[in-house]
């Protein structure tokens, strides 16, 4: 039997996910993607219906993190700012000071990104994208690990901006946790009776963990073989009719990155093709723009990405 | 949308089905149909049946489509009822070709339920839920395969709907048992549409409504039928009146300048074929003798059937006179009528398939109502013909515009006509065109608001012109000298190869002289014109040969009995067969070409030499073929092979594959020999 490349940082994943898992209950797949994202360098946008553990979810991995976290709760009147930092005259040194504003953080949770104007939204394009932001003309570099977690509500529209395509090319991921089976919701109902299992967590990895848990990514191989499989995966989002816009190559990254992780996160010092195929929904779906025909007729971004993994074929 | 829904979850194609059986008697086929296609909803095994062989298979559909419409048409004489519509002269015939094309529809749609059957039958029992729009449209398909959008390249379409609307109609289309039908026909549509009543009515409300539609249903249908039957009454006497009048008579007036437009053509007229090898010389179909203004008009008229045929097929002009020139011909009709080219010394008229010929004063012969393509064998000889004897018209110049008067009279005084013996007359007169003019197609359009003479400018001025200038100057200077003449116009003949052909071009007018108590032709057009006209055809004046002798030989063929519905049926089955073996072809290239993976530019890929693909290649002959976009992973747990043979050394054994497959570092080699081992132990297993 293969032994895994690193047992450390795959240690660390476990860790996490196990101490994610205790309070986020029947999310097991949605944590291990999650983690998946924060291990490849991707940033998350958590799309899914009140109430169904979104920000708990960013919580928790905050928590459960020795690092900083920070929480943004977008609304109408948000600034760019009063995110990115501001700079403010100090009179005794008869200089401007920067204060720096909640974007220089290690996580940040952007909740409701979409309440936000498409300016404040803008704000984060180049910190996501850079790990940098432009204050006054100048630049600041962001901490070594940044991740960003944003949540949405599809159903709401009244007071929202949906954000743009070039926003959501910026997330690695975009998950929907979904509604939990019946049995699950009771479970959660009886752990939740007196205290929120959220005031237990205690940290179980610290920044460096994860730093090391993404070089160790870096190191996991992937064949030439499916490195061309996930190309022909995007090229025929671009190619698929009733799509106007396919997934870009930040998309192919994102997608190989996000595999390599799972491939770690399952001992496995190269990447399978069931590795890429598990992560092509998350990576591709919430990058795809539909005709409004192809939306008439029932279609949407996650049948249209499993209807192409139905069709390319595979390598084995 | 709903109404789609219902569709899906109740099984309506049985009772549509039989409702189709029970009109069209076709019952316990209409039965079984509908068990088969229903079936699926109970039992669990499913077709994997691919879209790809969804769209041959729509393919194959079109074929019988048109194959059955084909057959229908043909066998229903649907090209005969379509020929009828247009050519036939009465509102009754063109009525009569459209109900025949309506009644074919109808039994086309009756049975369009058999034809659509297999396709519906093969989606009912796969595994998809539906199908998109690009197997129903080879446009769609070709812009699919272009990558090119569409509108509707998203839709989907399930085919039990439309199929089942198609059933309905098909009822419709029937009537074996009328009584009761349009209550079946109600009850199936409620049952359908039932769910989605109207919650606010209780269900006896409900069932009350549809009593009452049915209430009022019958007896509108019965007064629709009442309605029907009225206006087919009605239909019948307007029939019995319309077209009664006659048509007008043609050929009866001709202008100068007519026959030139009909020279611009070199389309074949006539084909004549002589018994030997003797030339069928000037065949004349009209005959005038009164110029007025630029025109040719006849004094008579009025034709007359020239009786019965005797003796079989023949109607003898003249009988009793020795037979020297005997040919066929045959031409064209328009709407069945045809003017008769016939020679001047015609004794008789053979085999013409039609009850009579008529005939006026004047040697004009035509026929009425004739089949599309007329043949008919010409005797001639001396002393034939029927033109009338010599009449006061013959002679008469004082029809003649003043203009024309004045040139002509100039003309006979300059030539010495006057006293002249009629052959010495027409002796001048050929030799004074002969010698002092030229043949030209000239033909510039004529004034007609002056009081210009085309005459006057022809014989004084240009001296130059085509047949109908050379006619008309002859008959009236003949007859400035007294000599009884008529105005001929015709076709004059060329040879080709064994036969003769008039075409357009060949069109030719010439003189009527009475000479020694006959009808004698003049003719005085130059012996060039001939030649002229031959310089005027076109190049493609072969190809147009080529065409028309063929349908001129197809058309001979169907009017001597040849069984022309058969032929196209079988072209047509040729040709349906070439497209379904296309369909078989592609099929199987298809099948055997490789998945469309591009294939990789670079060395191979590694672990290409792996045991597991002869694992791969062993289950896939004796389980379940791997779809190309499964991974083994996957493709192993569709097949259950975990629970059923040793599942940790299966998963291992993939683990090795995928490792020596995908990990650019290989497999060591103590793990290669261990693959190989696992391998070999599943084989035996498995």
């Amino acid at each position: 039997m293969t032994t895994p490349v690193q047992s450390s940082p795959r240690d660390t994943y476990l860790r996490l996910h196990q101490t994610i898992a205790s309070v986020v209950q029947g999310q097991e797949t949605n944590i291990r993607r999650l983690l998946a994202a924060l291990a490849g360098g991707g940033h998350v946008l958590l799309d899914d219906f009140p109430g169904t553990g979104k920000t708990t979810l960013a919580k928790v991995l905050a928590k459960a993190l020795t690092a900083r976290f920070t929480r943004i709760q977008f609304t109408p009147d948000l600034l760019p700012s009063d995110i990115l930092g501001v700079a403010i005259f100090n009179q005794k040194s008869a200089d401007f000071e920067f204060h720096e504003g909640p974007v220089f953080t290690n996580i940040l949770l952007a909740d409701e990104i979409n309440r936000a104007s498409p300016r404040t939204q803008s704000a984060l394009l180049e910190a996501m994208a850079e790990a940098q932001v432009s204050v006054e003309g100048e630049r600041r570099a962001l901490p070594e690990l940044f991740f960003v977690i944003a949540t949405q509500n599809p159903v709401e529209f009244r007071g929202t901006y949906p954000l743009p395509e070039a926003q959501m090319d910026r997330f690695a991921l975009q998950l929907e946790l979904g509604y939990l089976p019946p049995e699950v919701e009771t479970e959660l109902l009886g752990a939740q009776m007196r205290e929120h299992p959220l005031e237990r967590v205690r940290p179980c990895a610290t920044v460096d963990d994860i730093l090391a848990l993404r070089r160790a990514v870096q190191e996991v191989e992937i064949s030439a073989e499916l490195r061309r499989y996930i190309v022909d995966l995007v090229a025929a989002t671009r190619k698929t009719a009733g799509v106007r816009l396919g997934a870009s190559p930040r998309a192919s990254l994102a997608l190989m990155k996000s595999s390599q992780a799972l491939a770690l996160f399952d001992g496995l010092g190269w990447v399978t093709p069931e590795q890429i195929q598990e992560m092509a929904v998350p990576t591709l779906a919430h990058r795809l723009v539909l005709d409004p025909q192809a939306q008439f007729s029932g279609l949407n971004q996650r049948t249209m990405v499993q209807d192409i993994l139905r069709r390319v074929p595979v390598p084995v | 949308m709903k109404i789609l829904q219902s569709l899906r979850t109740r099984p309506l194609l049985v009772p549509a089905l039989a409702l189709w059986g029970w009109q069209t008697e076709l019952l316990p086929w209409a039965l079984l149909m509908g068990g088969l296609l229903e079936l699926p909803r109970w039992v669990r095994p499913r077709l994997d049946i691919p879209v790809a062989d969804f769209n041959r298979l729509w393919n194959f559909s079109t074929l019988l489509f048109l194959g059955v419409g084909l057959y229908l048409f043909l066998a229903r004489e649907g090209l005969s009822s379509v020929g009828n519509m247009v050519s036939s002269e009465t509102p009754g015939g063109r009525l009569d070709g459209l109900r025949v094309i309506s009644q074919t529809a109808l039994v086309f749609l009756r049975w369009l339920p058999f034809v659509l059957f297999p396709f519906v039958l093969a989606f009912s029992w796969s595994r998809l839920e539906a199908l998109p729009w690009t197997t129903f449209s080879l446009y769609a398909r070709a812009k699919a395969s272009r990558n090119e959008e569409s509108d509707w390249s998203t839709l989907q379409l399930q085919p039990q709907h439309p199929y089942l609307v198609l059933v309905l109609f098909a009822s419709l289309a029937a009537t074996g048992n009328p009584q009761g039908y349009l209550a079946a026909f109600v009850g199936v549509v409620a049952v359908a549409l039932w769910p989605w009543r109207n919650p606010r009515f209780a269900w006896w409300q409900q069932l009350g409504l549809l009593a009452l539609i049915l209430g009022l249903a019958y007896p509108t249908q019965r007064g629709l039928s009442q309605l029907r039957e009225a206006w087919q009454n009605l239909e019948g006497r307007l029939l019995q009146t319309a077209g009664a009048g006659n048509m007008d008579q043609f050929r009866t007036v001709t202008a100068l300048g007519a026959v030139g437009q009909i020279k611009q053509s070199g389309g074949i007229v006539l084909r004549i074929r002589p018994a030997d090898t003797q030339a069928p010389g000037l065949l004349r179909e009209a005959a005038f003798n009164r110029f007025r203004g630029r025109a040719w008009s006849s004094s008579h008229r009025d034709f007359a059937a020239v009786g019965t045929a005797t003796e079989g097929d023949v109607w003898r002009v003249v009988a009793g006179r020795r037979v020297t020139q005997v040919f066929t011909v045959s031409r064209y009709t328009s709407g069945g009528q045809a003017p008769l080219a016939l020679p001047g010394s015609l004794l008789a008229v053979r085999d013409l398939p039609l009850s009579q010929i008529e005939t006026n004063y004047l040697a004009s012969a035509r026929i009425q109502d004739g089949p599309t393509l007329v043949q008919y064998q010409v005797e001639a000889g001396e002393g034939g013909g029927f033109d009338g004897p010599v009449e006061a018209e013959d002679t008469q110049l004082e029809t003649l515009a003043p203009a024309d008067v004045e040139v002509i009279t100039e003309v006979a005084g300059q030539l010495g006509l006057a006293g002249l013996k009629p052959e010495a007359a027409i002796e001048t007169v050929e030799r004074f065109f002969a010698s002092r003019f030229e043949y030209s197609l000239w033909q510039r359009r004529l004034p007609t608001t002056t009081n210009g003479s085309p005459l006057a400018v022809f014989l004084r001025q240009t001296r130059s012109g085509h047949c109908e200038y050379y006619a008309t100057a002859t008959v009236l200077l003949l007859r400035a000298a007294g000599v009884p003449t008529r105005y001929v116009v015709g076709f004059s003949p060329e040879a080709r190869g064994e036969e003769w052909i008039a075409r357009c071009r060949d069109a030719h007018a010439w003189c009527l002289a009475w000479v020694a108590g006959r009808w004698r032709d003049v003719d005085t057009t130059p012996g060039s014109w001939r030649e002229r006209e031959w310089a005027q055809a076109g190049w493609w004046e072969g190809i147009s040969d080529l065409i028309s002798e063929i349908w001129f030989r197809f058309s001979v063929w169907r009017q001597t009995g040849g069984n022309w519905q058969l032929v196209v049926f079988a072209v047509a089955a040729l040709v349906l067969s070439w497209l379904a073996w296309r369909q078989l072809r592609g099929s199987r290239w298809r099948r055997s070409r490789p998945p469309t993976q591009e294939r990789p530019v670079g060395p191979p890929p590694p672990g290409l030499d792996s045991e597991v693909f002869e694992l791969i290649r062993h289950w896939e002959r004796r389980l379940d073929p791997r779809q190309p976009p499964e991974t083994l992973t996957t493709w192993i747990r569709r097949l259950g092979l975990f629970e059923r043979m040793d599942s940790a050394a299966l998963a291992e054994a993939v683990l090795l594959h995928q490792r020596l497959r995908f990990d650019p570092r290989g497999l060591p080699p103590v793990e290669r020999e261990r693959l190989r081992e696992l391998v070999r132990r599943l084989r035996l297993t498995s």
